[in-house]
């Protein structure tokens, strides 16, 4: 057994987890050779990047591959399962890491980065990636943790009044919604008798030959979306975000807003539209405006509120903020609710009566919150290293305080101004094809009939107006008008300014060649709908029950 | 410390007695790990009360001056001195966990594959058993006591 | 491994029980009652020390070794936050 068991093993699938892994155990090991220690972890985040680059195209070519960690099968080890979903998921995150590393390298004083800085980087990333590739929901509460322990001394990084409250405020909220997870795991162990994801959809699938009851996992996979809700940062759980991202240095607000709240939409994609997905209810749940048995069609009702809410409380926020981070704070808050729209769309219209369009449409509905996710990731990271970029300079972000920075730093200048127009949506950047595709699937539920459709559409221009608003004044306040001491007195640093440049450019990119991005998303969104196809390539084996 | 508010010949004695048998059942817990209750985690947990009843009754220069025969460094100061070292367990045993799972990479096998072995005869122990997922526990051990003890070097220096 | 036990040990096994778990709840109204601070903690170390016995009797029932080790480091934890708790009560300073 185990000569073929090293054969047919992919050690691929691992790879990126173990270059952060071991890139986080290098640097704390070099703690005293400052430049020996940056080496390391500028090569350990290259590595990363070649392991995930390696691993999407063996998926996208090869199809789902998995890994059991120390050799036990699945359901009863540690299965790691690499498909589209999660591999679109992990090239986003290095995508943006890579930027913000190098970003951090030159940002962060030499003291802050000796006592722990890369470590901590390094160990987030690796609590991000164990995420996206787990297939194993108590290692999905375990990989949040691994994410999470770093962004707490993240988020307390300068030691202040204003960041220890602002850290406690964080840390406290992440424990309670970290042990209402292990609360709802616990009872959805208790329940379908399993913890793989694999084994749980197949169960779900067909309640009656496991002998399980569907209906409290119902329940518990409600608890556990108000915690995803929290790590996500959506509506009614969005008001740790703005004093935590503040608090943070700019590069770890660009990796908190663009890849770790990723973490939180992952999960909610890959918990709901694959696992949870094949669960129906007997009879429906009887409340009003809760129509259909499956607990998609629960569900989708509640993420449409809580994302129609996000894009109001975000919108409102960042137009009324006065320093850089706060609007784009505010506006995370607001753009998370545009990733998770479409999903909310396309939850309701899940039941039977639509028919085969419904697949395509949920499809749709996927690649769509993919997509947008994609843009925010980039374009959120380049708006934060440009605030980082501004207050290196000018020792402020405080919208008051700046203006004139087009003619002083004319390129960073305009790397915001390319963030600002992704996030509005302009065409031919990465943002115009996520709000198209957004606007898209709310205009073809609209169509199909779907209830909420028209609301959605209203609720999204105003979102999108919003957008433009708060960033035209932070343009119009910071950027443009006489050039003010602050800015006069300060000097740019190349390195910083090389790249929020060069992710400027990546977002550029993403827009003009769209085509491969968007079959990408595609085959993630099909991977993240076939609840079959997971539990084949997992193929837990079966455990008689009784 | 002055010496008014040395603690009582009862409590120094009680601890000179209780921290070797702390320290022994920890490590009981550290070697049946593998295959019974206990492992790295709460062995690491049980030797840091251990230090934490040393520094409660003897005070926190203690273990520095009077067992490692050395100046104390300066309370505040991270960069060195006791504190240092602790770190520089947590990183070794880090790298000692993360250093058996890739081994069984090296050996073909997946990540954090474990083995064992049961070597026999042993005059009087009769049959041993070594199982490669001890290294695991070893790391485990060494992470949680480093860890351990610099935020209770730390937290108690303030 | 219960039926080798005599019958009488297992009666007084759970007497022992019913006793420790007793004593356990009068010592929990002492805890809340109070009313002064080492009251309290006189009753939490009452209760710390009854959970041990409790683990060790639990041990003699079912013949399950492991719940020994349980009250062994329960037993370990406890005396250390006794004196952590006597010291920080006497000197109002846990570590110097």
């Amino acid at each position: 057994m185990s000569a073929d068991l090293a054969v047919s093993t992919t050690h691929v699938v691992v790879a990126p987890m173990l270059a952060a892994l071991v890139t986080a155990v290098l640097t704390l090991g070099t703690r005293r050779y400052d430049r020996l220690q940056r080496v390391l972890s500028l090569l350990g985040i290259g590595a990363y990047g070649v392991g995930v680059i390696v691993l999407t195209t063996r998926v996208l070519s090869g199809g789902t591959l998995t890994y059991q960690l120390s050799a036990w099968p699945a359901p009863f080890g540690i299965t790691l399962v690499a498909d589209a979903l999660a591999v679109f998921m992990l090239a986003l995150a290095a995508l943006t890491t890579v930027a913000i590393l190098i970003f951090s390298v030159a940002y962060v004083d030499e003291e802050g980065q000796r006592v722990s800085y890369h470590p901590l980087f390094h160990f987030m990333l690796l609590g991000v990636s164990g995420s996206f590739l787990t297939g194993d929901i108590f290692n999905l509460f375990v990989w949040f943790e691994v994410m999470l322990m770093p962004s707490y001394v993240f988020v307390v990084f300068y030691s202040g009044p204003r960041q220890t409250a602002a850290a406690l405020q964080y840390t406290v909220l992440n424990l309670v919604g970290s042990a209402l997870m292990l609360v709802a795991i616990g009872g959805i162990y208790a329940t379908t008798g399993t913890l793989n994801m694999a084994d749980i959809t197949r169960r779900l699938a067909d309640p009656a030959a496991f002998g399980i009851d569907p209906a409290p996992v119902l329940g518990l996979s409600a608890i556990l979306l108000l915690v995803f809700a929290l790590k996500a940062g959506i509506v009614p759980f969005q008001f740790w975000v703005p004093p935590a991202y503040r608090a943070a240095p700019a590069p770890i607000s660009a990796f908190l807003a663009g890849v770790t709240k990723k973490v939180g939409v992952y999960a909610i994609v890959r918990l709901y539209f694959t696992v949870f997905a094949a669960g129906v209810v007997d009879g429906g749940l009887g409340l009003p405006g809760l129509s259909g048995e499956s607990f998609l069609a629960f569900f989708g009702p509640v993420l449409f509120l809580m994302a129609l809410a996000s894009m109001l409380v975000g919108g409102v926020g960042a137009v009324s903020r006065d320093n850089l981070d706060d609007v784009f704070a505010y506006s995370s808050i607001g753009q998370v609710g545009f990733i998770v729209l479409p999903l909310a769309v396309v939850a309701t219209i899940g039941d039977h009566s639509f028919g085969a369009a419904a697949t395509d449409l949920q499809v749709l509905g996927v690649i769509a919150a993919l997509v947008y996710s994609l843009n925010h990731a980039v374009a959120k990271s380049l708006l934060f290293m440009v605030s980082g970029t501004v207050f290196d300079a000018a020792d402020t972000i405080e919208l008051d305080r700046l203006g004139g920075l087009t003619t002083r730093y004319p390129v960073l200048s305009g790397s915001f101004f390319v963030g600002s127009l992704a996030l509005v949506g302009i065409p031919p950047l990465s943002g115009f094809f996520g709000k198209l595709l957004v606007f898209d699937t709310g205009g073809q539920a609209l169509a199909a009939g779907a209830p909420g459709a028209g609301l959605a559409l209203a609720g999204a221009l105003v979102g999108a107006i919003f957008t433009i608003a708060y960033l035209s004044r932070a343009w119009t306040k910071g950027f443009w008008g006489d050039v003010t001491p602050a800015v006069e007195r300060g000097e740019q640093s190349t390195v910083l300014v090389g790249v929020v440049a060069a992710l400027a450019l990546v977002v550029v990119a993403i827009g003009v060649g769209f085509d491969p991005v968007y079959s990408f998303a595609e085959a993630a969104a099909e991977a993240a709908l076939d609840s079959e196809g997971y539990v084949d390539a997992v193929d837990p084996e079966v455990v008689a029950h009784e | 410390m002055s010496l008014d508010r040395q603690p009582t010949v009862i409590a120094r004695t009680v601890t000179r007695l209780v921290v070797p048998l702390i320290l022994v059942t920890a490590l009981a817990l550290l070697f049946q790990g593998h295959n019974l209750p206990g492992g790295g985690f709460i062995a690491g947990v049980l030797t840091v009360t251990a230090f934490a009843l040393v520094y409660v009754i003897f005070g926190l220069d203690y273990l520095e001056a009077e067992l490692l025969d050395r100046n104390p460094g300066t309370r505040y100061e991270t960069e060195s001195g006791i504190i240092r070292e602790y770190g520089t367990v947590f990183a070794v045993g880090l790298a000692v966990a993360v250093g058996s799972g890739i081994a069984a990479i090296a050996l073909g096998y997946p990540f954090l594959t474990q083995a064992v072995a049961f070597v026999e005869p042993l005059p009087i122990y009769h049959e041993l058993e070594v199982a490669s997922a001890l290294v695991f526990d070893l790391g485990v051990y060494a992470v949680v006591v480093g860890a351990l003890l610099t935020i209770l070097a730390e937290v108690g220096s303030e | 491994m219960a039926s080798e036990v005599p019958a009488f040990l297992e009666t007084a096994v759970l007497g022992g029980l019913v006793l420790a778990s007793v004593v356990t709840l009068l010592a929990g109204y002492r805890v809340i009652r109070g009313p002064t601070v080492p009251d309290r903690v006189v009753g939490l170390e009452t209760i710390g020390t009854n959970v041990v016995a409790i683990a060790a009797l639990f041990a003699l029932q079912t013949g399950e070794g492991l719940f020994v080790t349980v009250s062994l480091v329960l037993a370990i934890i406890g005396f250390i936050s006794t004196i952590a708790v006597a010291r920080f009560i006497t000197e109002g300073d846990i570590i110097e």
